[in-house]
């Protein structure tokens, strides 16, 4: 352990993770764990100014970002000892939180862990059930943990569709005790596509219709309803020969297309599912997001093909880290870009924004 | 323990209890129930460990100095019993030899109450030997012998019946002899005081009259 923190990957994040005296600011911290890498941002926001939600925005800022990859191959099988692997990462190579700071944080799992489905509310019960077999005969051995969430607004009838999502109790459990170790304070795990949704519109300023997160190991569709998340998906990950070819050239926008494609159509078919029998037409582009939402145009190919307007996740509260080099003259276009684009830690700081949002609604209550 | 055991499962229930009576609450939380309430176990467990360990402290802070206390009592208590121990043999022993004493001088008693008195002897002889150098002048009508006896302890002075009296009456046939004699007498240690009177005639042949204190070893009972 002592090995890790002096290849100091922590030690980046450290001292915008410390309290300086004069601004009293309490950290957030939101821990994006992936397949196959860690993405970590601390947000910081005054404990005074928590009480009505518009300073609370106001006065957050993006204090680090910092990411260290697991050691799963996305393109192998899943390992049996993947939870293993991945709390023994963690507890290497997680920045330390300074003694005697609060360092409250909220997680998500990765993509693959989580099992979506969407089950008439009054039989919720038996899908639980179902659930602990699944888990029970996974990698995990584990029961089930299940949240669940209505599809479209307050259900009515006892058949109103509910959106489960599931995940492996045990590793659950032994992953916040890992990073509670750590010294943070955890406050919640969260679905990826609840934290997005809920956290879009403080961070980017943008009212989405849906969230998508394309990540090299796996994709997330969440749609957006009156009250916040309605369904998430999960979405097919980019077949393994494309992967294993553009490891030694990039993922490039043309190899990339006959996938691209096969998401256009499950948005779009998500979107109809959602859409059936509601009166309402759906408004507001789709938020994209995850780390090949960087390759060049995809967000242009993606509206052609959905027909629907895409925006690149981008945060766009007041103060960001390395602001420095951002309007530093000799940083060329490309490194600007890249240091601009938020969308692989766009489910983190989102987290970061939530452990915000419930830290809150416990104070306030 | 039992405490945190059935506030756990309070909870536990409670939020059991609400998702039965209300299967569409939403829930988005994915964080196992287990992890909130062993996080609250262990702060009631932390909260119930102070309180302990504040309150033995207290005791022992009370204990300690009691505890102290009775063993400086304690070590003065056989500090003292150590030295008066020499005293202590002491006196033991000076009691022993009062016992020894009062048994000898007892004893003593004993033989000396055992010995016959002879001062009156002792007199008589002293006389005897005074009056030998002029027998012939010398002619002892009568001896009178009172040796000192006990009397009761109220006087301070011994009384007229108990003091030691001699008187002797004797025929002088002249001053010179007399006076010899007087001296014969006071010379010797068993007599005191030993003084003369002429009797009624004059020194061709007269009495004399000898008042004396016979000397004895001890108070006649």
């Amino acid at each position: 352990m002592t090995a890790a923190e002096s290849k100091s990957p922590g030690s980046m994040i450290l001292p915008w993770l410390r309290p300086s005296r004069s601004q009293p600011l309490s950290r957030y911290v939101g821990i994006d764990i992936g397949v196959d890498r860690a993405n970590i941002v601390a947000l910081g926001a005054r404990h005074c100014d928590m009480r009505r939600s518009s300073q609370r925005t106001q006065s957050m800022r993006w204090l680090g970002r910092h990411h260290f990859s697991l050691p799963v191959d996305p393109l192998a099988d899943p390992p049996k000892d993947w939870v293993d692997r991945v709390i023994t990462s963690l507890l290497d190579r997680l920045p330390r939180s300074v003694d005697g700071d609060q360092n409250i944080a909220a997680v998500s799992l990765p993509i693959p862990w989580v099992h979506y489905q969407v089950v008439p509310a009054s039989e919720i019960e038996v899908s639980r059930q179902q659930c602990h077999a699944m888990f029970a005969s996974s990698l995990f051995r584990s029961q089930a943990h299940v949240a669940y969430w209505p599809l479209h607004t307050e259900p009515t009838r006892p058949d109103e569709p509910m959106v489960i999502a599931a995940i492996a109790e045990s590793a659950a459990y032994e992953l916040a005790e890992a990073v509670s170790e750590l010294g943070y304070q955890i406050e919640t795990i969260l679905p990826h596509g609840v934290t997005l949704i809920d956290a879009a519109e403080s961070m980017t300023g943008i009212d989405p219709r849906c969230c998508v997160v394309l990540n090299r190991s796996g994709g997330l569709i969440a749609m957006k309803n009156q009250r916040g998340c309605g369904l998430c998906r999960s979405l097919p990950a980019i077949p393994k020969q494309i992967l294993a070819e553009a490891d030694t050239l990039g993922l490039t926008l043309h190899a990339i297309r006959p996938w691209l494609t096969d998401i256009a159509a499950e948005i779009t078919a998500t979107q109809r599912f959602v859409l059936r029998g509601q009166a309402t037409d759906a408004n507001g582009p789709l938020l994209l997001c995850g780390d090949i939402a960087a390759v060049a145009d995809l967000d242009a190919v993606l509206a052609t093909l959905t027909d629907i307007p895409v925006a690149p996740w981008r945060y766009a509260g007041k103060a960001r880290p390395s602001r420095r080099q951002i309007f530093d003259q000799e940083t060329s276009q490309a490194n600007r870009e890249r240091l601009f684009n938020d969308s692989e830690y766009a489910v983190a700081l989102s987290l970061a924004y939530s452990a915000v949002e419930s830290m809150s609604r416990r104070n306030g209550k | 323990m039992t405490a945190v055991a059935s506030s756990v499962q309070q909870d536990r229930s409670a939020v059991d209890q609400q998702r039965t009576k209300n299967p569409r609450l939403q829930s988005t939380e994915l964080l196992p129930t287990r992890f909130f309430a062993r996080r609250h176990a262990i702060r009631v467990l932390a909260t119930w460990g102070i309180v302990v360990v504040s309150l033995s402290a207290l005791l022992c802070g009370v204990l300690i100095p009691i505890w102290l206390r009775g063993q400086r009592i304690r070590a003065g208590n056989s500090n003292l019993i150590a030295q008066s121990q020499p005293l202590a043999e002491l006196r033991q022993k000076s009691q022993v030899m009062q016992q020894e004493n009062q048994r000898r001088s007892k004893w003593a008693s004993w033989v000396e109450s055992a010995k016959p008195d002879d001062s009156l002897l002792q007199t008589l002889a002293v006389i005897a030997a005074a009056t030998q150098a002029s027998e012939k002048e010398i002619e002892i009508d009568s001896m009178q012998i009172q040796l000192p006896l006990e009397y009761p302890a109220p006087h301070k002075e011994p009384p007229q019946w108990a003091s030691p009296k001699l008187l002797i009456t004797a025929k002088v046939s002249n001053e010179l002899n007399a006076r010899s004699w007087l001296d014969r007498l006071n010379a010797s240690d068993r007599i005191d005081d030993a003084t003369s009177r002429l009797g009624a005639r004059s020194w061709s042949g007269g009495t004399v009259q000898v008042s004396a204190k016979p000397v004895a070893t001890r108070w006649l009972p």
